[in-house]
Parts: C-alpha cells; sequence; structure tokens
C-alpha cells in the first residue's frame, strides 16, 4: 500500500503538499507511541508512526527512524515550522480527527502490523 | 466485551486483578500522554499505553478505570503489581508492540459488534 | 465552607496525585454529581502534576462551600514569562525527560481551563506561579425516608451486638436501653432480626384477627405451602374461605405477571441492563438508599404484592411476610387495608386443616413450573449476595446477564422470618403445585418513579455536609479503629459520624475517653 491509497482509505488529511504520496516503496509497518525514545527504538524503518506528540523533535527522530509518514492522531496539529522540516526531510504528515486506537484499527485492518513479541 | 476475552484475543499475560475479569470493556483509550488519558479514560475503557509508573495508576484510580494493558512484553516491578492489587485493577502485559496490540484490540471489539 | 491543604513537593512523582485523589473522595461523600467530580479531579491533577514538574513545592488549598469547589495552587518556582503562550495547546517547556514519564504534552494548562468553570493564572518569573479554578456543582438528590416495620423491644437486649455487624447499611445502634435502628438507613430487610437471639428486634405485624373475618385476603405464595405434607395450597385456600373469607387471592399470578413483563421490559432497547426485578421491596429500598445510580435498572412496576393491593382497590387483609411488606402496603396509602400477621391466620386455620388432614397428595403436576429457573433469569437471594450483585452491576460487571431477581431472604419469600417451615421444602412444595394456580393478571406499572433517598449523605445541604465531613474526618483519625462495638456503632468511623452528626456523643468510646483522663 502506498501512502496515498492509505490516506484516501482512511480519510487523512494531508499536511505536507508538495511531497509525491506515489513515490517510494509499500508502507512497511506500523508504529504507534508517544515517547520519543520508544519510536526511536523500534520505529520499523519505512514504515508509519501513529502519535499525538507534535513536539518538533518527532521530525528529528522519524527521520532518524527513516519512516515514511507520520499521523497526527486526535485532531493534534503541528506548527508550520514542524511541517516545513518534515517537507525538506521528506517525511509525509497526515492528520486524523479520529483517536489513536481508532486510526491504528483502521491501519492493522489495512494490513499494516507492529512488532509482535 | 470482557477483560478475559480481550486479554485472550490478543494474547496478554494476566499480572493483577484475576477477581475482577469479568468486567466489559466497551473501549479503548491508547496514548502515553497523562493528560490524553485523562480526557478519553471512563469507567468502561481499557488503557493501552507505554508508560509504566505510579502516575498512570493514578489517572487509572482517578478516572475509575478497571483495566490497564502494558505493551511490549514489559516486565511489571512488584510495587507497581502490589498497588494495582490493592486498587482493584486488572493489570495486563501484551507480549506485542502497541501498534499490533491495538490493531488486535479493534479487530476484536469489532468482530464482536 | 470546608477547606483541606495539601502539600506538594516538586519532583515527587511518586506520592504526585494524592491531593486529587483525596478531593475525589470529599466529594463523593458530600454527595456531588458524577460529572462534576470528573471535571474537578482532572483539573486538580493536571494543577498538583504542573508543580511536581516545574515547581519547587507549592500548597494546594481546596474550598468547598454551596455548590462549588474552589482550588488554589501556590508554587514556588520558577514562573511562567509568557503566559499566553503556556495556555496554548500543546506548548510545553517541559525536559524530554519528563515527556518520556507521559507529561509535558502541552495539554495541562489548557485541560485545567477546560474542565472549570473559572479560572485564573498570575506568574512572577523567579518566584511562582498561582493558579486557581472553581467547579460548580449539582447536588445529587435525595428524598429523606423516615419508615420502617421493626419493633423494637429494648428490654429483650442482651448486648450481643449480633445486629450491628448483620445490618448492611450500618443502620443499627446497640445502646444501653437497647437497639436502635437508623429509619433513613433501613432497608427492612430483616436481617438484624435474624440475627436477634433474644427478641429485641422483631418485625412489627399486627396479630389481630377477628373470630370472623370478612371480606377478601391477599396471600403470598410462601404461606400457602406453610402447613405441612398433607395439607395442600386449595386445602389452605378452602379453610381461609371457610373462616369467613369471601375471596382469597394469591399472589401467585401477580408474580408471574411482573416476571414476564420485566422479561419482555429487558427486551427492550432503551432498558439499561441487566435488568433488576422490583419483585423483593427490601431490594429497592437498598437501591434506593445504597445504589442510587441503579434506579434505572429497576424495571418500572410494583412488585407483587403491591400491585395486589391495587388491583384490589385497597380493601380486605392482606397477610405480609416482612417488614419491607407493611413499610410498602403502609406507603401505599390504602387506609381500608389491614394486616394480619401470618402466625395469626395459622392460629385461625389450624383447628381446620388438621380436621381435614388426609394423606400425603402425590405431586400431581409434572409440567415444568414457571418460577423454576430461568436460562434469561438469574434469581439471586440474601442481602450479602445481593449486596455484591448490585456492587458488580454498579461498576459495569455483569453485561452478560439479561434479568436478575434478587431477594433480601434466602429463597426469597420462603424464607421469611415470620414463616415457619423450612424455606428449601416449602419451596420444593409450591414449585410441584405452583402450575395449579394459573389465574391471570398484569404487572402494574410504578405510580411514581423511585426516588434516590438520602442514604450516606450527610447533610440535606451541601455546605453543612462538607463542613461535617471534616469533622467526621479529623474525629476519625484520633479514635482506635479496633471496632469493638462497644460505643454501639458497628465500627470507628461510623461511630464519628454519629458524634459528629449529634446522634453519640464522644464519651461512648472508652479508648477515646481513657488517655485524657490519664492527662490530667
Amino acid at each position: 500500500m502506498k501512502l496515498r491509497e492509505m490516506a484516501e482509505k482512511l480519510c487523512l488529511n494531508c499536511l505536507t503538499p508538495d511531497l509525491d504520496l506515489e513515490a517510494g516503496p509499500d508502507v512497511a509497518g506500523g508504529h504507534s507511541s508517544d515517547l520519543l525514545s520508544d519510536v526511536l527504538a523500534n520505529a520499523p524503518a519505512g514504515g508509519v508512526l501513529v502519535t499525538i506528540q507534535v513536539h518538533m523533535n518527532v521530525i528529528a527522530v522519524a527521520s532518524h527512524c527513516e519512516l515514511a509518514a507520520v499521523i497526527f492522531a486526535a485532531g493534534r496539529l503541528p506548527d508550520e515550522a514542524l511541517r516545513r522540516k518534515a517537507t525538506e526531510e521528506g517525511i509525509a504528515l497526515f492528520s486524523a480527527s479520529r483517536s489513536t486506537f481508532d486510526v491504528v484499527g483502521a491501519l492493522y485492518a489495512e494490513g499494516l502490523r507492529g512488532h509482535v513479541g | 466485551m470482557r477483560i478475559q476475552d480481550l486479554s485472550e484475543r490478543i494474547g496478554a499475560r494476566i499480572v493483577s486483578g484475576e477477581a475482577t475479569l469479568e468486567v466489559s470493556i466497551d473501549g479503548v483509550c491508547a496514548g502515553d500522554r497523562i493528560s490524553d488519558l485523562l480526557a478519553q479514560a471512563s469507567s468502561s475503557c481499557l488503557l493501552v499505553t507505554n508508560l509504566v509508573g505510579p502516575s498512570l495508576l493514578r489517572v487509572a484510580e482517578l478516572m475509575d478505570v478497571p483495566a490497564i494493558c502494558l505493551v511490549g512484553g514489559m516486565e511489571v516491578e512488584p510495587v507497581m503489581k502490589k498497588t494495582a492489587e490493592q486498587q482493584g485493577l486488572v493489570l495486563l502485559v501484551s507480549p506485542c508492540d502497541m501498534f499490533e496490540t491495538c490493531g488486535r484490540l479493534y479487530r476484536a471489539l469489532k468482530d464482536e459488534a | 465552607m470546608s477547606r483541606a491543604c495539601y502539600k506538594i513537593k516538586g519532583g515527587d512523582f511518586e506520592r504526585g496525585g494524592t491531593a486529587a485523589s483525596g478531593l475525589k473522595e470529599a466529594l463523593k461523600r458530600i454527595g456531588a454529581e458524577p460529572a462534576a467530580i470528573r471535571r474537578a479531579v482532572i483539573a486538580a491533577y493536571e494543577a498538583e502534576m504542573n508543580v511536581v514538574i516545574h515547581a519547587h513545592s507549592a500548597l494546594m488549598c481546596v474550598r468547598m462551600h454551596n455548590h462549588q469547589v474552589d482550588v488554589e495552587v501556590d508554587d514556588r518556582g520558577p514562573g511562567i514569562p509568557d503566559i499566553e503562550l503556556a495556555m496554548r495547546d500543546g506548548y510545553s517547556t517541559a525536559p524530554p525527560a519528563i515527556r518520556e514519564l507521559g507529561f509535558g504534552a502541552g495539554m495541562g494548562l489548557p485541560n485545567i481551563r477546560k474542565n472549570s468553570d473559572a479560572f485564573s493564572i498570575e506568574s512572577t518569573v523567579g518566584h511562582g506561579t498561582r493558579v486557581r479554578f472553581s467547579v460548580t456543582m449539582r447536588q445529587r438528590e435525595g428524598v429523606r425516608w423516615e419508615r420502617n416495620s421493626l419493633r423494637i423491644v429494648g428490654e429483650a437486649c442482651t448486648h450481643c451486638l449480633r445486629c450491628l455487624q448483620a445490618c448492611p447499611t450500618r443502620a443499627v445502634r446497640v445502646h444501653r436501653d437497647g437497639p436502635q435502628v437508623l429509619s433513613h438507613l433501613c432497608t427492612d430487610c430483616t436481617n438484624c432480626a435474624r440475627a436477634c437471639p433474644s427478641g429485641a428486634i422483631t418485625v412489627d405485624v399486627p396479630d389481630a384477627l377477628p373470630a370472623r373475618p370478612t371480606g377478601t385476603i391477599i396471600v403470598p405464595v410462601a404461606f400457602m405451602v406453610q402447613f405441612g405434607d398433607s395439607a395442600t395450597p386449595e386445602d389452605v385456600v378452602d379453610a381461609l374461605r371457610e373462616i369467613g373469607f369471601g375471596q382469597v387471592v394469591v399472589a401467585s399470578a401477580a408474580r408471574r405477571a411482573l416476571r414476564e413483563a420485566c422479561l419482555e421490559w429487558a427486551s427492550r432497547e432503551a432498558a439499561a441492563r441487566p435488568v433488576i426485578s422490583p419483585t423483593c421491596p427490601a431490594v429497592v429500598n437498598l437501591i434506593q438508599v445504597r445504589f442510587p445510580s441503579l434506579i434505572p435498572h429497576v424495571a418500572p412496576f410494583l412488585p407483587p404484592l403491591e400491585a395486589v393491593v391495587h388491583s384490589t382497590r385497597g380493601e380486605g387483609w392482606f397477610i405480609p411476610l416482612c417488614p419491607a411488606h407493611c413499610t410498602a402496603v403502609a406507603g401505599a396509602a390504602a387506609p381500608s387495608l389491614r394486616l394480619t400477621s401470618p402466625a395469626a391466620v395459622r392460629r385461625a386455620l389450624s383447628p381446620i386443616l388438621a380436621r381435614t388432614a388426609g394423606p400425603a397428595p402425590a405431586p400431581r403436576w409434572a409440567a415444568p413450573p414457571h418460577e423454576a429457573p430461568s436460562p434469561d433469569v438469574l434469581q439471586i437471594a440474601g442481602m450479602h449476595h445481593v449486596m455484591r450483585l448490585l456492587d458488580g452491576i454498579e461498576t459495569g460487571l455483569y453485561g452478560d446477564l439479561t434479568l436478575v431477581e434478587p431477594y433480601a431472604c434466602e429463597l426469597g419469600c420462603f424464607g421469611s422470618p415470620l414463616l415457619w417451615e423450612d424455606p428449601f421444602v416449602a419451596r420444593h412444595r409450591w414449585l410441584h403445585v405452583a402450575d395449579s394456580f394459573r389465574a391471570r393478571a398484569a404487572a402494574v406499572p410504578r405510580p411514581r418513579a423511585l426516588e434516590p433517598r438520602e442514604g450516606v449523605r450527610l447533610d440535606p445541604d451541601m455546605d453543612r455536609a462538607i463542613a461535617k465531613l471534616a469533622q467526621i474526618e479529623e474525629l476519625a483519625r484520633s479514635l482506635p479503629g479496633r471496632n469493638c462495638g462497644a460505643c454501639g456503632a458497628p465500627d470507628c468511623t461510623t461511630f464519628a459520624e454519629d458524634v459528629v452528626l449529634g446522634r453519640a456523643t464522644i464519651n461512648g468510646c472508652h479508648n477515646y475517653v481513657a488517655p485524657r483522663e490519664d492527662a490530667e
């Protein structure tokens, strides 16, 4: 599944219009956390992060983990500086009005998986 | 859906509160921000979180939350287990990470509905 | 007005939240409505954790007055340079380590404002910050109840204190001149009367029955099977006619009708499940006193005996099986209805039934009796079990149950303290003959909705309840906590409540007085 398809299926609002959502490989997996150290340690490269954390450091961490995209759940919106940074780093940003749990559930239904212990 | 059934569906380990596994859950509140958990939590929801520690149990106590599911196969400290027992709180540990745990819970609740 | 202060220490994540917990307990006991409690607790917790995260120390002062709680948190800390910025959703200066604990999402201050009705903040950089907020709250409604039907014979009391522990709502006290029952807490469940070995607490039922009674008599089901193995329920009906009653109405049809009406009610979309059948008036009392939040679960019908009284327009005679029946009938405004105890009727019937006694009849009805266990109905009996059940329903357990029929007495009315036959035997007999009583009846809708009772609320005025709560807590701390019962109250906290509410004096506690005498 490409990012565009994911965005359409979940009715996500794209916050980085300058990025091409068809480019790049399929989304590799999912991760959900609001703790940046956890994201840093466990998020899968090429995956998508679901969080309510809108701190600037999210992009630094996402870039380090080579995430394909970040979805801000529960209606959280990052500021302009964060969006600019994400565009520069090539990380797609989306926002969703639904809760973290609902967004993750919908991604799971589309076949994305997390880490199974 | 009963906590007992939910915990079976996600393959979680039960750490405390075996007496109240019959409690019914009608929603899940997932997150790692205390304020967010406070706002969403209710007496019929399951908290799923990466957090551990006294603040988490405090939120459960204040909001009358019946059950918490920790993720990533986390080890639970004896102090936390004891406090949870005292509060009559069900404490589960899922072997999977938050994403996988939420995904499975979502499917379980949806299957039921 | 009551005032409580809590010290908060910066950096103490272990104890962070204790002030909010204290506030929650207090608001519950003064009877604030649940939604207001939730808002006040969220705001207080956020304020408390702000201190733990950012400041050195603080004092949180909570003032409760009529219909409002004011919280002021005054901290010594770094202060906030730009308050407008700090109030913005998502803005936070918390260091990464704090964020990893789940705090510092920049939602604290906005969350306090969102959950309060008045909010102000002032801050001096390098000195500290003061946050004030108020939450208005309405009182949970509740009516005072002053009726019960227990008879107290003080002289008979041997001060064994068994009744103290038996009462599920802590309504009994034992004084020098015998037991006292606080009627606003009493549910007429008869646990105290059962526990009493000396007859100091019994059920208050008129014993009198004239030599030649006339009119209608309403007879509860359990009474029909109290006359040994040879007298069938038909024999009992015949004997009642013989001593003079024109019409004998057995309440079995009303019980059946209530069960059917409750099942129908439970099948509706709008019903709060599990539905609780109002079959036992003592349990209905208990719900009004102790579990007012469950009132929506109670099916809106009258208990069977009240329904029969209603349909006979409140005339004739009635055999109550428990004080809850007596109280309910007294409250049903049926002045021409006369009560007589099962024992009095037994005395009148005995000679007749002795005469007609023949060989024991074989059970004639093979069909399964209607009141036998049904997969959709949970029958539960005994106050201890009923309390646990209601507790469970209140905390959201038992979503799998459709209809529950809770009874205060063991085995339901067959276990009435006014009957003499073993309840298991009586019930067994009834199950064999139940189907012969096939009369039809309809459930009677409850004319007025059930009201929550004042119950454990300390004072109808929230302001005074607040002040009393503070006094009770202070006094309870200085009591020994042994719950010995020597003061006449079931435990120390209840005794503290009695003292503050003027029902007892502090001299009642021997252990409390002794140290003061030593000091003199």
